[in-house]
């Protein structure tokens, strides 16, 4: 989102403008140095032209080339200069430039509040949200032991921001400020409505005309770029309820943005929308769905949106792939994602991150035990360099998996351990009850002494899982949950056979909707185990038929994949 | 057993020798009331006394007799009773309401219409033994403080002050959440609710419609016929619950013959048990539940306050501009004021008939005032829909989402009645909510922009009429007067949004994308764009009811009798029977260590129901009845029928004195306030506070499964007791006495009221003020 050039503000002088559109234009095109040399050079011609306007925009811009070349990467070159930024008052020296960041943001925003600029401010906000969810706030200053203790984000800012950068459109003329400024366009756009509206022969049919939607009628007196911002705040919603936890929440968001903003959104917004509807119906709904959703979206997106819909169709391909245990195909798809993490557009390091988390978790599913630890172990020191904490709690997860699958069980459990706590740390919920779950297993694998301990915790999880979990995490719930009982060595299948029966059917339902065949043998075969027990032969034999199909189409899974890959 | 007896002998005895020659039970003070008192009660966390009088007035009195506050609630108010943390005083009322006020200043905070008929008793009870953690497993955060802030409120109609009551709403179930409590009312029709927390109904029995078990060797069931409730106790634990109900029994299965015997006061144990088993289910699902409706309720109210901001501006705008037509009219136009306006705005001429109106009707500073009211209303309508309605909608939904997360655990939610289905559709309900709002914030702006073009171009035709400087008038934009002309003169969108009762259409190119978003997981309704704003949020309030409605109603199926024991009859149904006559249950944790023998983890309650018998009835005068371990009756032992008996006492009072009112105490204690009717009110002893230990008392094992006499006080006629005043505690009041007696067990204080209107307050306990120091 490049910031708007002020208008108000040429009359000062335009050279400043002119400077914070070269300095925007050159970060746009990621030369991140130059960038910041012209804004820095901006924000001086600013300040001895008393130009407030074109100032809070080029703070604007300079926490937006922060934000997006990652805060930590430049941050060499980006220390040097606070100085020559001209933002001495009370600053001192600033202990990261994470904080930099912050208080240019807060500033930019405070000055763009008193100028009112809404749209400017929105903007700011939206930053500012983004800024919060994954970075804890530290004190300043801090005296004792105990002020550390505390450290963690803080999502009602989060929330509080979002509400406000939302307001943006009720806002909207307000002031009288932002009176029609873009009059050209409105005109034109008018014009053609007008044209289009004869037409049809429309114009006297409908009654009440003034449906929002109906941009067929309404040419609407709102320039897009605020529509945008209202837009964006939703979407952020989404993506933070991604990360607190709350699955309806995050499908809603997307909706609401589909729904009301997908004419004026930008194509990279719009298809962000999409992606974060089909990842949703790929988790909870299972892969079938979602892929025809995506074969809608891919008809819809246009060329510029084009990457976001391909990464999503390997990610969900590479997901599929593990799931049917077609891992040749899961390492291709992984090499692929690889290519597109470092195209020629520079390193993406979120998706450089992604690339990598999954190219482990396929060495893992192929019992390759020390390469997915030397990839992992990669991946967290990568992420350690660069400050990707949020990051960090999903790779020191993977990592105890590693570890509690290749049979080193005990060396897993400070691994999650520290993911959890990371976790608490930025009130990531649902990873959070994934990484307890996972202590659950590591629990659980050694032996039938800490049965008890297991179960606390997989109930402790449960609440959060099944609300907000998928179908895989869900199933995986449901089966540690029957493993718990069936460990107990107190436990007695034959008084309560159904506490054992019901999570293992329930678990056995969603991993066949995954065709997650390995899991579904697994589930089937407890479940068999269970029926001989209790001596339910015609049940027993019925689970036992199930089981052995799954495991077949396990073993088919070579055969298939050669196709799937002559397709793919 | 009889070892602890003695000892509490031994430690009476010893406290009468010490308090020798000076009287018992300390008068702290003796204050004249102006009002004849009908119920009083006592705080149970602090010295407060809240008293009702027979005009229904209720006063919250100090112990020093400060009045803290008066409050007429305006309904004939039929019981009361505090909440367990002393924070919150409920009222039953003749009309079947309970209102629920705050202790600080009694503003009502909420008021619920939960029975038909009076509301006779009222009991809230806190789930006292949080030892006792069955579930230690189920460990759930509210996480919604961790992710919002504090949720808005409601939103006042400007130049109202009436706010309080709303400001306060908010808080009772944020507040009162912190422990699970419910309030049990029965009424005079012989309902029975449960709410959990005072505000979340979770229940309701008809005990009409409960089969009674008989403990009578014989097969029959019982049912009760025009019952009233006269009383109802929950255990502390939560998990059964005693009532006194006056009715009439009818043995299922056999022709009605002498049925009048069967009419009396009968005492039933009902199985509560889901309360404690699911605790912690029906508390989250309560908490979430109740500050869904609260916020909800902050939904509605504020579109109601934008209904009524927006229609009175716009009332106001087009009866400003009605005034075109007649002057149209008059100047014998065929023509509209749309046409009129666009051929003003095309240049083609001025019509005189807009001339005349925008020079004389509006003028130009109509046109301003015109211009600043609807500017200002869009404003107000702006900030309600910013700090209240989207705010209130995130916190639903977030709410909303948890719930349903809980609904999705099956295997723990199923039980209390959390339907996944149910959940799922409120669900639903709310993002075609979040949409509703958010297309009508885009048309809110939108109209509200194009009223402001329009008023401006307005005022510069005006001034150009007038020949002045146009300058100082903002630019209007053309096309937008156009568009207001076509659409807006005439109609209102926003109001449209507000209200249920319009529908909306929808163009076909929204209907395809809406029906394209459905294979993204949208919405399966995709007609809901046609709904306004105000009837989707109907909708979601109809869902949440029915949503709601299971709990209720699962709950309310697991209530059942486990025992029946009639108390003594009554003749017939004189109009004394509708009168309250004096009873009072109490369970103590038991004396006897039996505990060790069943279950470790639940310290057991041994349950006092102490009653006055209705005189005449068996040819009894001036008694009462006390029952012992009646709900422990036959629930440890319910296979073998014969075991199923309980201790039970009558007690013959003095004739000369009558029995006003009792209670019981602390430690088994009962406390009795008599009237002495051979004196006359002058004289000095004009009546008796006795308190005596029950437990010493010669209690007689009554069996439960006599069939011959079925009313359990013709078992006693032959042991009673005749009650002897040198074996309690007893003083002299120098006053005639009336009801109420209210005892306070936590401060160890009584308080009884004279028919002289005096009110006396008396301390129970001497030695209350060591224990509380040393404690």
């Amino acid at each position: 989102m490049s910031p708007q050039v002020p208008q108000s503000g040429i009359i000062l002088g335009r050279y400043e403008a002119a400077l914070l559109c070269l300095g925007t234009l050159h970060s746009r095109f990621g030369h991140s140095k130059t960038a910041l040399d012209a804004l820095t050079e901006a924000v001086c011609f600013s300040q001895r032209n008393n130009d407030d306007a074109c100032l809070t925009y080029t703070l604007a811009a300079i926490c937006n080339l922060f934000f997006e070349t990652g805060t930590s990467r430049h941050s060499i070159g980006i220390i040097e200069s606070p100085h020559s930024l001209g933002t001495s008052t009370g600053m001192g020296t600033p202990s990261s430039t994470q904080q930099l960041l912050l208080v240019l943001l807060k500033r930019s925003l405070k000055r763009a509040d008193s100028l009112k600029l809404t749209s400017l401010s929105a903007h700011n906000r939206l930053t500012l949200a983004k800024f919060d969810l994954k970075h804890v706030k530290r004190p300043l200053v801090s005296f004792g032991p105990k002020a550390s203790t505390n450290l963690k984000t803080c999502p009602i800012d989060v929330c509080r921001e979002l509400r406000l950068s939302g307001r943006v459109l009720t806002d909207f003329g307000s002031d009288n400020i932002s009176l029609l400024n873009d009059s050209g366009t409105f005109s034109t756009s008018w014009l053609k409505n007008l044209a289009t509206v004869n037409n049809k022969n429309m114009w006297s049919i409908h009654r009440n005309d003034y449906d929002v939607f109906n941009w067929y009628l309404q040419p609407s007196p709102i320039p897009a770029s605020v529509l945008q911002l209202a837009g964006s705040s939703y979407l952020l919603r989404s993506t933070s309820w991604e990360h607190y936890g709350s699955a309806p929440l995050v499908r809603v968001n997307a909706l609401v943005y589909a729904t009301c903003f997908a004419d004026v959104a930008s194509s990279s917004e719009s298809s962000l929308a999409y992606v974060k509807l089909i990842q949703h119906l790929a988790v909870f709904k299972g892969h079938s769905e979602a892929f025809s959703a995506l074969k809608l979206a891919e008809e819809k997106s246009s060329s510029t949106s084009k990457f976001q819909i391909r990464l999503l169709r390997l990610q969900m391909l590479h997901d599929r792939a593990l799931h049917r245990g077609h891992l040749k195909l899961a390492q291709k798809l992984c090499d692929d994602l690889g290519d597109l993490a470092s195209s020629g557009n520079g390193v993406d390091m979120d998706l450089k991150t992604e690339a990598s988390l999954r190219q482990a978790r396929t060495l893992l599913s192929s019992n390759q035990f020390g390469q997915a630890e030397a990839v992992a172990s990669n991946l967290f020191c990568s992420c350690y360099k660069y400050n990707m904490q949020v990051e960090n709690a999903t790779v020191l997860l993977l990592l105890a998996e590693i570890h509690k699958k290749s049979g080193n069980v005990m060396l897993g459990l400070p691994y999650a351990l520290a993911s959890l706590s990371f976790c608490k740390a930025f009130n990531l919920d649902l990873l959070e009850a994934c990484a307890t779950l996972t202590i659950a297993e590591i629990w659980l694998a050694l032996g039938p002494g800490h049965a008890k301990r297991a179960s606390y915790l997989v109930h402790k999880s449960l609440p959060m899982i099944l609300g907000h979990g998928g179908l895989e995490l869900c199933a995986r719930a449901n089966f540690a949950l029957a493993k718990c009982y069936l460990s107990d060595p107190t436990f007695s299948i034959v008084t309560d056979p159904s506490c054992v029966l019901d999570p293992l059917s329930q678990a056995a339902e969603e991993l066949q909707i995954l065709e997650y065949h390995e899991m579904v043998a697994e589930a089937f075969y407890l479940i068999a185990m269970v029926y001989n027990h209790l001596g339910m032969v015609d049940e027993r034999e019925e689970a036992a038929a199930s089981f052995k199909n799954h495991l077949l189409s396990l073993e088919n899974a070579n055969q298939a994949e050669d196709e799937e890959l002559l397709f793919y | 057993m009889e070892e602890e007896v003695e000892e509490v002998e031994m430690e009476s005895v010893g406290e009468d020798t010490e308090a020798s020659g000076s009287i018992p039970f300390q008068l702290q003070f003796d204050k004249p009331v102006p009002f004849q008192v009908k119920m009083a009660e006592w705080n149970p966390e602090k010295d407060l006394l809240a008293i009702v009088t027979d005009e229904s007035k209720v006063l919250l009195h100090r112990f020093n007799w400060q009045r803290l506050w008066t409050i007429i609630p305006g309904k004939y108010i039929t019981s009361l009773c505090w909440s367990p943390d002393g924070k919150l005083i409920a009222l039953g009322t003749e009309d079947g309401s309970i209102f629920l006020h705050d202790v600080e200043n009694g503003k009502m905070l909420r008021s619920m219409r939960t029975h038909d008929a009076a509301v006779i008793c009222l009991n809230w009870e806190e789930d006292a033994l949080k030892a006792v953690d069955r579930d230690r497993h189920f460990v759930y955060e509210d996480r919604t403080t961790r992710f919002f802030p504090p949720p808005p409120r409601v939103p006042r109609i400007p130049g109202l002050s009436d706010g309080d009551l709303e400001e306060t709403t908010q808080q009772l179930s944020s507040v009162s959440c912190q422990r699970f409590n419910i309030l049990c009312s029965g009424d005079r029709d012989g309902c029975i609710c449960f709410s959990i927390f005072g505000i979340f109904p979770i229940g309701k029995i008809n005990i009409h419609n409960i089969l009674l078990p008989n403990h009578l060797g014989t097969n029959y069931q019982y049912q009760l016929k025009n019952a009233s409730i006269s009383k109802v106790a929950l255990s502390r634990d939560l998990c059964r619950l005693e009532v006194l109900c006056f009715g009439e029994l009818i043995e299922l299965g056999t022709s009605p013959k002498n049925n009048d015997t069967l009419v009396g006061f009968h005492c039933l144990n009902l199985d509560t048990s889901i309360f404690l088993n699911r605790k912690n289910e029906l508390h989250q699902v309560a908490q979430q539940a109740s500050n869904i409706e609260d916020v909800v309720e902050v939904v509605r109210a504020s579109i109601s306050v934008m209904s009524k901001q927006w229609t009175d501006a716009m009332s106001l705008f087009k009866s400003k501009f009605q005034a075109i037509a007649s002057l149209i009219a008059e100047h014998g136009l065929d023509s509209n004021s749309q046409d009129e306006f666009l051929s003003l705005l095309l240049g083609v001429r001025t019509s005189p008939a807009l001339q005349q109106f925008l020079l004389n009707t509006l003028g130009e500073a109509g046109v301003k005032r015109l211009s600043k009211t609807v500017d200002n209303t869009g404003k107000e309508v702006r900030t309600v829909l910013n700090e209240h309605l989207q705010p209130a909608l995130e916190i639903i939904g977030f709410r909303v989402g948890e719930l349903r997360g809980l609904s999705r655990w099956q295997a723990r939610f199923k039980s209390v009645g959390l339907d996944e289905k149910l959940m799922d559709n409120v669900t639903e309900t709310f993002g075609m909510l979040l949409i509703q709002a958010e297309r009508f914030s885009r048309v809110l702006t939108i109209v509200l922009f194009l009223f402001q073009n329009f008023f401006n171009w307005v005022l510069k035709c005006t001034k150009i009429l007038l020949q002045e400087p146009t300058d100082q008038v903002q630019q209007a934009n053309s096309e937008l007067v156009v568009v207001f002309l076509k659409f807006l003169l005439q109609s209102d969108p926003v109001e449209q949004l507000l209200e249920a009762k319009y529908s909306v259409e929808v163009d076909m190119e929204t209907m395809k994308r809406i029906e394209q978003m459905v294979a993204f997981g949208g919405y399966r309704d995709v007609t809901f764009l046609e709904r306004t704003l105000a009837s989707e949020c109907n909708k979601l309030e109809q869902c949440l009811k029915e949503a709601f409605l299971m709990p209720f109603t699962t709950v309310s199926e697991t209530v059942a009798c486990k025992g029946l024991a009639p108390l003594f009859p009554v003749a017939s149904p004189t109009p004394s029977t509708s009168l309250p006559i004096p009873m009072s249950i109490h369970y103590y944790k038991d004396e006897v260590d039996r505990a060790s023998e069943i279950d470790k983890a639940s310290p057991n309650l041994t349950d006092y129901t102490c009653f006055k018998v209705l005189d005449g009835s068996l040819g009894l005068k001036n008694c009462i009845g006390i029952v012992r371990g009646f709900m422990s009756a036959g629930l440890g032992s319910s296979v073998n029928a014969e075991e199923s008996c309980l201790d039970a006492l009558l007690v013959h009072l003095p004739d000369q004195y009558d029995c006003v009112d009792l209670s019981l105490y602390k430690e088994n204690q009962i406390v009795l306030l008599l009237n002495d009717l051979e004196s006359n009110s002058e004289t000095a002893e004009g009546s008796l506070m006795v308190m005596m230990q029950a437990s010493d008392l010669p209690f007689v094992s009554v069996s439960l499964s006599m069939s011959d006499n079925i009313f359990l006080l013709h078992q006693l006629e032959d042991s009673m007791m005749n009650l002897d005043l040198d074996i309690g505690k007893f003083r002299a009041i120098p006053h005639h006495v009336t009801v109420p007696l209210a005892v306070s067990a936590s401060r160890g204080l009584a308080c009884v009221f004279s028919s002289q209107r005096h009110a006396l307050v008396y301390i129970l306990d001497e030695d209350e003020d060591e224990v509380s120091e040393m404690e």
